[in-house]
């Protein structure tokens, strides 16, 4: 009985021309976004090979020069674009594309490609990804009206269970049938996005690729499940179609468009982000209790000498057997970079706390939960950006403390200068990222992944509790 | 007719809870960009008493200096213009909140009206940016343009979707008609007291909102961009209204109507919105972030490496710059060598800063262009503009900074390229940046003109969907008959 009520409930829809519009509309709509964002996510990867290398070449082709002031030179590195951010850009446009590595600063990424966006930057996400999380759902909500409370109310309810279906029955098929349609849909639309994905070039192989696509599917899928299952449920408990309906729409557009603003501007509240500046008078505060490694005259560096001198039974910096301000440099720096470790630390925290409050949304509409699931797939969440990070600030430290050891082992008599060349520049390798894998993503949004099958539970109760149908003349 | 209007008006809980919930969101609308217009204005303080603060130091270190105290090292050197030019004395140029921030708050920490003045001309790396969790930027900030633009028309729609339908589906809809000699006549004072209902929600929810966080009424502008930022707001409301009417004829039960609202709704607001916006920017040919960053990364290099060869050029073309005594020349040329760097470095990223420049003007012409398709978009555009967020406020910015920039090269670069020390007596002559607030327009016509074009595309999409909804009553009596909802 359950398989035949599915399988003309899908008949039904399959053969209605609303039906068809709608998704042909999302269709539309999602394509015409993907399009565009595939061909500037193949652009952004294109380039950023191409930046890679060229400063790595510009590294390298630098002239005989002091180690130290090659550092301040320093070098940059470029965030690097996955296959699956064509479908989910998340915060990559949010985030600068590139960070500059020199001695004794670690920065933020800088020149987020939002700043091109025109002022309709200001109109939030518009990507693939948030389009599909937010018209698939919206889509059950109309179809499983017209296929729930619309029979009741036409009557054919009361024919159904003349003909000997359970309510439960009724509603278990009206619910395949509804979820069978969404999913072709889902699969046309997610089947084009992740095809047109495969194409943009990323550094991640395909069968990881193939892998993460799977789960997107699956997260997507789930998503309209729950809602299908959400919606055919209430539907049928309430009394009038036209309550279901403004629950059901109220629920969706609070969890999808006004939960989450409301919930930002209190998450911005209750921890402030600081800024630019005020990060930078914490982190020169930190500094204040460390030495500065180019200044010798600073009493703690002297007390540092003086240990120096005693560890080698030496009476002056002459007589060390290595050059004491490359020393310095390095262990100043290695303060600085505790010190710029505590402070990006607790921006990182405070942001994971802001997006705590923000994923909130996510108990009243699972929109939220499946947005921060696809954004961890797609590599495209603050994890993954705070990973990189984290990536190009050990870089930084190699790269430092590959120059400032190779003054302290290259002395030189006093008032000649040490020049490094190409041999040097070379022994620092070039940034290579390896992505973590699928169990940081699993951690990333372990929260999200509850509270999505919370929604799953919440669904089947909807879908297997028992109901009184009332049925009407 | 009236009466019943009002009274039928009084009796719907649902208009009365979106009316209340539009005065609400207004108000949080404004706390929250009184939160940020209150961050900016500590912001731009805080900068305008650290650069007193820097120049008060700056007159002590050369009094000190001219006393006979320790000198600094050479790159920071108070003595040396070019070391007071790009290091010791810039400052960070920002602007204070304009006169109607509480009103919208754009979109803080993408793109602060900031920028920080060079030895030569701006530099794309150089480009000012503030920390901003970019999950908040992504989910997108909560303030009245918001309301206006995204919520108003979700209760201009639960005001009045389905008047005439409901009507139908109990029964009275042939007794309203035997009351009056058109359904016109009877429906038209429901529309317009929900219509005076939208205007008291926005007038309780912004006056409110601006009577609690405090607005300058006597800026110059604010007052008819107040005016204007109402009446484009209740033009909204009246879209959406006009729309509802137009459905309301199409004999479809309240609830399909509710639907067709809300597709409506979801085009307007997020499916043409995002076809366009990476169209926008994929159809201007531009410089991305990251090539930006890489040539100007490139640019930097090459003009380190250039400086000396170009500081010889120049004493080559000017003998005469070359000071009388030998033991200044070495400070004298170091200074001319940074000099030379930033010159370089400018004319290598003029280019690149001009494409990006270009880009953006380009962008925003077609969003202007693309505006007229969206009433939304078009909205969106005015209400910026009005509260100093919108592209205008930054050309202003963008002006203001780079006369500013040249006031400082006027000051800074006859006295490297003389060899002239600094004294305590030159801080006071030092260009100070003062530009007006954002979205301040000295006159009517002024704040007219900054939100013209996108105010008459509302108007015309407002006109149009009336005269559509006009039409649409006014073909044909409604069919009386009762079906169920």
């Amino acid at each position: 009985m359950i398989a035949h009520i599915a399988r003309n409930e899908l008949r039904c829809l399959l053969r209605d021309g609303r039906f068809l519009a709608a998704a042909a509309l999302i269709l539309v709509v999602v394509l015409a976004a993907l399009g565009s964002s595939a061909v500037s996510r193949a652009q952004a990867s294109a380039e950023r090979n191409q930046a890679r290398s060229h400063v790595r070449e510009l590294w390298l082709g630098q002239e005989p020069t002091n180690p130290h002031s090659a550092t301040h030179y320093g070098t940059y590195v470029f965030k690097p674009v996955t296959r699956l951010s064509a479908f989910d850009t998340g915060i990559d446009p949010y985030t600068g594309v590139v960070a500059h590595l020199e001695s004794h600063v670690q920065r933020e990424f800088s020149e987020r490609p939002v700043r091109d966006s025109a002022s309709l930057g200001r109109l939030g996400e518009t990507g693939p990804g948030f389009l599909l999380c937010a018209l698939l759902p919206l889509l059950a909500i109309f179809l499983s009206q017209a296929a729930v409370a619309g029979e009741r109310e036409s009557g054919l309810l009361g024919q159904n269970l003349a003909l000997g279906a359970t309510p439960r029955a009724w509603l278990l098929g009206k619910f395949l049938g509804l979820s069978a349609a969404l999913g072709l849909v889902t699969t046309l639309a997610v089947g084009a996005c992740l095809s047109a994905a495969a194409f943009v070039p990323g550094e991640e192989s395909l069968a990881e690729f193939a892998a993460r696509s799977l789960a997107l599917y699956a997260t997507i899928l789930l998503l309209v499940a729950v809602v299908a299952a959400l919606s055919v449920g209430l539907a049928a408990r309430c009394r009038s179609g036209r309550t279901a309906l403004a629950l059901l729409l109220s629920a969706w557009g609070l969890g999808t468009f006004l939960l989450p603003r409301t919930l930002n501007e209190i998450a911005e509240a209750q921890r402030a982000t600081p800024t630019a500046r005020a990060l930078e008078q914490q982190a020169h505060a930190l500094f204040s209790a460390g030495f500065d490694g180019h200044d010798p005259n600073d009493q703690r560096a002297q007390r540092r000498i003086a240990e120096l001198l005693a560890a080698n039974g030496a009476s002056s910096v002459d007589e060390l057997p290595f050059d004491i301000g490359g020393v310095l440099m390095q262990e100043g720096e290695e303060y600085q970079a505790r010190a710029y470790a505590a402070v990006f630390g607790k921006l990182w925290t405070d942001w994971r706390a802001q997006n705590g409050i923000r994923d909130l949304a996510g108990l009243v509409w699972p929109f939220a939960a499946a947005r921060r699931i696809s954004m961890a797939i797609s590599a495209t969440d603050l994890e993954h950006h705070v990973d990189f990070a984290r990536a190009a600030e050990t870089y930084r430290g190699v790269l430092v403390k590959t120059m400032n050891m190779a003054i302290a082992n290259n002395k030189r008599p006093a008032g000649e200068r040490y020049l490094a060349g190409r041999e040097l520049w070379a022994t620092v390798p070039d940034f290579a990222y390896r992505r973590p894998g699928f169990d940081f993503v699993l951690g990333a949004a372990s929260k999200a992944l509850a509270v999505l099958l919370g929604w799953c539970s919440l669904g089947l109760l909807a879908l297997l509790l028992p109901w009184r149908a009332e049925v009407r003349p | 007719m009236i009466r019943f209007a009002w009274k039928a008006l009084l009796a719907d809980r649902l208009a009365l809870a979106a009316l209340a919930a539009l005065v609400l969101a207004l108000l949080f609308g404004c706390w929250n960009a009184d939160r940020a217009r209150d961050s900016q204005l500590e912001r731009w303080t805080a900068l305008q008493a650290a650069q007193a603060e820097s120049l008060q130091s700056l007159r002590q270190d050369l009094e000190a200096l001219a006393a006979g105290g320790e000198a600094p090292p050479a790159w920071v050197d108070p003595r040396r213009p070019a070391a007071l030019a790009t290091l010791v004395a810039i400052p960070t140029l920002s602007a204070p909140p304009s006169p109607l921030a509480v009103l919208g708050m754009g979109v803080p920490g993408v793109q602060p009206l900031e920028a920080k003045p060079t030895l030569a001309g701006a530099a794309p790396e150089y480009a000012q940016e503030e920390l901003a969790n970019p999950e908040g930027l992504l989910t997108g900030r909560f303030d009245p343009v918001f309301v206006v633009v995204f919520l108003l028309p979700l209760v201009a729609i639960a005001l009045a979707f389905d008047l005439l339908a409901r009507d139908r589906a109990r029964g009275l809809l042939p007794l309203a008609l035997a009351c009056a000699p058109s359904a016109w006549a009877v429906y038209a004072p429901h529309y317009a007291l929900r219509a005076l209902g939208l205007l008291l929600a926005l007038g309780l929810g912004t006056g409110g909102g601006l009577l609690l966080f405090g607005f300058d009424a006597s800026l110059p502008g604010a007052l008819p961009a107040l005016g204007l930022w109402l009446a484009l707001a209740l033009l909204h409301g009246l879209l959406w209204l006009a729309a509802c009417a137009a459905l309301a004829r199409l004999q479809a039960s309240g609830t399909v109507q509710a639907l067709l609202l809300m597709a409506l709704w979801v085009a307007a607001t997020a499916a043409v919105p995002a076809v366009v916006s990476p169209l926008l920017e994929l159809s201007v040919e531009s410089p991305s972030r990251t090539t930006s960053a890489h040539l100007a990364r490139e640019a930097r290099w090459k003009s380190w490496d250039e400086k000396e060869q170009r500081t010889d050029r120049l004493l080559m073309q000017h003998p005469e710059l070359r000071p009388a005594s030998a033991s200044e020349e070495e400070a004298w040329r170091e200074q001319l060598e940074t000099l030379a760097y930033h010159r370089g470095m400018a004319e290598a990223t003029a280019p690149l800063i001009e494409g990006l420049e270009r880009a953006a003007r380009e962008r925003q012409r077609r969003a202007a262009h693309v505006a007229w398709f969206s009433p939304s978009l078009a909205l969106l555009g005015a209400l910026d503009e009005l509260t100093g967020t919108g592209p205008s406020a930054r050309l202003a910015f963008d002006r203001a900074a780079n006369a500013f920039q040249a006031s400082w090269n006027a000051f800074f670069i006859p006295r490297i390229e003389a060899g002239q020390p600094f004294t305590a007596a030159d801080v006071a002559q030092i260009p100070e940046f003062r530009p007006g607030p954002p979205g301040a327009h000295s006159s009517l016509t002024g704040t007219v003109a900054a939100a013209a074009e996108p105010a008459l595309i509302l108007l015309l999409w407002t006109l149009a969907v009336a005269a559509l909804g006009w039409f649409r009553w006014t073909r044909a009596e409604p069919d009386a008959s009762s079906r169920p909802d």
